[in-house]
């Protein structure tokens, strides 16, 4: 078995917490539940036959609160980067966050989450934004913690880009 | 235990240094290692990662710890645990904790979970301000291109919510509504100098997060954004639009400018309120936590009927033991005993950590009546279970005392002050020990308080005065020794005890004033006495506050000198309890005044914390053995057979001893067969005014009691 380490990045109540738990446990919560420092969670997956688990590290969102601890990142495989598609400025969090990542510890795969694509009618993204990180090779995904939409995928699409 | 201790060794390999506690067994129940040695990497991923960490701050600490961040692990019943891992260096060794913050998390999780909250609701806030402002600024920039009057457009924006303001590309003013005025102190609506600068001072103020402002309005794009800005003599935060009017020729003709003021979204209280909710050494709520739920509960209790017990816990003598460790090994010693307390009580009861040595309880019950001897003293006994720390082995106590809602206080700050005053008085009881509040401490409260304000003027009002009182030499001694004591003649209570009042003014700074006043009258007496040809030795009681005073040996030298006492005619006696919160330091400060010529004694020798030890190291001339010991003399043995070995050590050590309390001919002729030096009580001399003291002087000439 090959264990891979994820993080999961993104600024506060984008639901990340919420993505892992639908990946993981295939649940979901309306209810927002804050999450404090991080929270372990581990998934066995088969890709191409390879049997894998992921240790994945939902971290802390981002705010003026919390500090930016490189020390997460140590060992890590892969991350994803989730933005809350009815807030704009999760997706400033998630550039920002993706700069330092970058900083840190190089060129990773990556993958960033518009998550809460179920709330279409209160989408706020600038779009001319999405466009500029496609054009800087980011792959986007449109996921729903609450449906379920693409989360699977999601940490499939990750997963294989770490092993290609 | 809330707290596993883990020495890392080369490898790395980490050994157990006290006992597993529970919940690490619950997330992880595979048998030790041999030696204790534990996997924590392998078991935690987390920590496989802090280690690296770890090494680097081992290799060079320069910090007193360093903190992993709080990680949540599952143990094998799906139990969430909260766990956070510090790195120490603790002697030369490599010291790894790792604390279950878990029965604390819910309180912590609740202050972080209403923060953000509270941030979520003020982003909507924003961004539907945000959507405001661009229609707003939208339907302006509308009419202007449709060449609407200046007037009809203020008209409509007069009485809007959002603040708006059209100008010029140069910043010249064509209008304003009342709500720009609101924000900032300008007048009137044409142009004046202060409206012409609100444009520039925008972008001024703006550039500092937003460099890039020039350069989009200039271009005439739209900018948005938000800053600080100075509105007369205040700050406020500014959400702030700019949009351009063009004309045919894509030229700007006017701005348009819509601010929101929304300084109340961003408030720092959040901020304050997280990084100030926990202590760090205990990882309990601090006082400002306790205080608002403690508010909360009295609220709900009000409400509900419920009984609300406060028990305010107190260490004893926790400077003293916090000063012979090193900082943190207290920090460790305080952390220990938060986890102890915390395991002694109820999930539901809530524990914080006030500052220093002093701990709040908080238990809620809607029983009519609670037995709270037992709950009482399960806490005082686990803070008695010994401790090592630092090699020592440490023993601690605590005083608690106890208040209840509804009975002894009816709001937080009541109820708070009773359970400061149970506890108060359960040390003065002899500490180690818990008291329930009741009306009789309140009225000892007011007395000591009556007595406070009454001794301040006593000094000033003439109501002090000295009375001596002779030690009689059991051997051959021409000189009279005599011990200066307090008393005080209150106007309208009569004599007060020095018992009541002493140590009443020994909390303040009283003690001071009145001891200096003392020493000065103490001697210049003796000189009167010697001036008369009364040959004595005078002694004065020395308090632990005078001693401390920088000070004190000068004051010594100069009242000697004012007086034109000889040095060798003043004894000061101090207390083994003033000597012990700083040995070294006072044992200098008796050295310098043995050097001046003045004789020490060791007052209420046997009644402390009598370590012979020490005797050996101080300054002392003189030992006055507790009168305890004298007044159970003859019929206790024990009693006689210290008595008899203190005056036999104090001899060895070139000591005189004195012994005071002395009421009996039996105690006189016992102290008389073992040696002792000088006797001192009723049974010879009550303390006399200084009149009388001529007549003891000759009655002495011809006594002998040797004979």
């Amino acid at each position: 078995m090959v264990v891979k380490k994820i993080c999961m990045m993104g600024a506060f109540a984008v639901g990340k917490t919420s993505l892992v738990r639908r990946f993981v446990h295939s649940i979901f919560s309306e209810s927002y539940q804050t999450t404090i420092g991080v929270m372990i969670s581990k998934k066995k997956l088969t890709l191409a036959e390879q049997e894998f688990e992921l240790i994945i590290w939902d971290l802390e969102g981002r705010d003026e609160f919390t500090d930016f601890r490189s020390s997460y990142l140590r060992g890590v495989s892969g991350v994803i980067f989730v933005v809350d598609v009815t807030r704009p400025h999760t997706l400033t969090v998630v550039r920002q966050l993706r700069e330092e990542v970058r900083n840190h510890i190089g060129e990773i795969p990556a993958l960033i989450l518009l998550n809460k694509a179920d709330l279409a009618d209160q989408w706020r993204l600038d779009a001319a934004t999405l466009e500029l990180l496609e054009d800087e090779g980011c792959t986007l995904l449109h996921t729903s913690a609450k449906t379920g939409a693409n989360v699977e995928e999601g940490f499939l699409a990750l997963l294989r880009s770490m092993t290609a | 235990m809330g707290m596993l201790v883990l020495e890392c060794k080369p490898g790395p390999v980490f050994t157990a240094l006290n006992r597993i506690p529970d919940w690490f067994l619950q997330i992880h129940s595979a048998p030790l290692g041999a030696d204790s040695v534990l996997d924590v990497a392998a078991i935690f991923p987390f920590i496989a990662h802090f280690i690296e960490d770890a090494e680097v701050f081992w290799r060079n600490p320069v910090e007193a710890r360093l903190g992993s961040g709080i990680w949540t692990e599952l143990d094998e019943q799906g139990n969430q645990h909260q766990l956070e891992a510090y790195a120490l260096q603790y002697q030369n060794s490599r010291i790894l904790l790792l604390v279950d913050l878990t029965a604390s998390f819910d309180a912590r999780h609740h202050v972080y979970q209403r923060a953000r909250e509270i941030a979520l609701a003020q982003e909507r806030l924003v961004m539907s301000l945000q959507r405001q402002q661009r229609k707003l600024q939208l339907q302006i920039q509308g009419l202007l291109a449709r060449d609407e009057s200046l007037h009809a457009i203020a008209e409509r924006v007069r009485q809007h919510a959002s603040a708006v303001m059209v100008c010029r590309p140069d910043g010249s003013v064509e209008l304003l509504n009342q709500a720009l005025m609101d924000i900032y102190p300008v007048s009137g609506n044409n142009g004046t100098r202060a409206e012409h600068s609100l444009l520039k001072q925008w972008v001024n103020e703006a550039e500092a997060l937003y460099p890039e402002i020039h350069r989009v309005i200039e271009t005439g794009a739209s900018w948005e954004g938000e800053f600080e800005s100075s509105a007369g003599s205040d700050k406020k935060w500014v959400r702030l639009l700019i949009g351009p009017v063009l004309d045919q020729e894509q030229r700007v003709t006017h701005l348009v400018c819509v601010a929101n003021d929304i300084s109340g979204l961003r408030e720092p209280a959040i901020e304050l309120e997280r990084v100030t909710d926990y202590d760090f050494t205990t990882q309990l709520p601090n006082r400002r936590h306790f205080w608002r739920v403690l508010t909360r509960a009295i609220d709900e209790c009000r409400a509900s009927g419920e009984k609300l017990v406060l028990l305010y816990l107190d260490v004893d003598h926790f400077k003293r033991i916090n000063d012979s460790l090193d900082h943190q090994a207290g920090d460790l010693l305080l952390g220990t005993l938060s986890s102890r307390l915390r395991s002694n009580i109820k999930k539901t009861d809530f524990i914080a950590h006030l500052g220093g040595d002093e701990f709040a309880l908080m238990l809620r019950t809607s029983q009519r009546t609670l037995d709270l001897l037992p709950v009482a003293e399960r806490l005082l006994k686990v803070v008695r279970q010994p401790l090592v720390v630092d090699g020592h082995n440490v023993s601690i106590t605590a005083s608690l005392g106890i208040a209840c809602f509804p009975e002894h206080g009816n709001d937080a700050v009541g109820l708070m002050k009773r359970a400061d005053l149970a506890m108060y008085h359960a040390k003065q009881r002899g500490r180690d020990q818990h008291l329930m509040f009741s009306r009789s401490l309140d009225e000892a409260f007011f007395n000591r308080t009556v007595i406070q304000k009454d001794l301040g003027n006593a000094l000033s009002g003439g109501e002090l005065r000295l009375v001596y009182q002779p030690q009689i030499c059991l051997g051959a001694n021409s000189f009279l020794r005599l011990e200066a004591l307090l008393r005080w003649h209150h106007p309208v209570r009569g004599l007060i005890s020095p018992a009541v009042f002493v140590p009443v003014a020994e909390e303040s700074d009283l003690i001071n004033q009145i001891g200096n006043w003392v020493l000065e009258e103490a001697c210049r007496q003796a000189r009167q006495f010697m001036d008369r040809n009364i040959q004595v030795v005078m002694s004065v009681n020395v308090s632990a506050r005078q001693l401390r005073a920088g000070d004190f040996v000068q004051r010594v030298q100069q009242v000697l000198a004012d007086t034109g006492l000889d040095p060798s005619q003043l004894e000061l006696e101090v207390t083994e309890t003033t000597l012990l919160d700083n040995m070294e330091t006072r044992a200098e400060s008796l050295q310098q005044l043995q050097e001046l010529g003045v004789s020490i004694a060791l007052d209420d020798f046997g009644s402390g914390f009598s370590s012979l030890n020490y005797l050996k190291n101080l300054p002392v001339d003189r030992l006055k053995i507790d009168q305890v010991f004298i007044q159970e003399i003859p019929h206790d043995e024990e009693s006689k057979t210290i008595t008899a070995s203190v005056v036999k050590l104090a001899h060895e050590l070139h000591m005189t001893v004195v012994a005071e309390g002395v009421e009996t001919w039996d105690q006189l002729r016992f102290l008389q067969g073992i040696g002792c030096d000088y006797v001192q009580g009723f049974l010879l001399f009550r303390p006399l005014p200084p009149e009388e003291i001529g007549a003891v002087f000759a009655s002495l000439a011809s006594l002998r009691f040797d004979s």
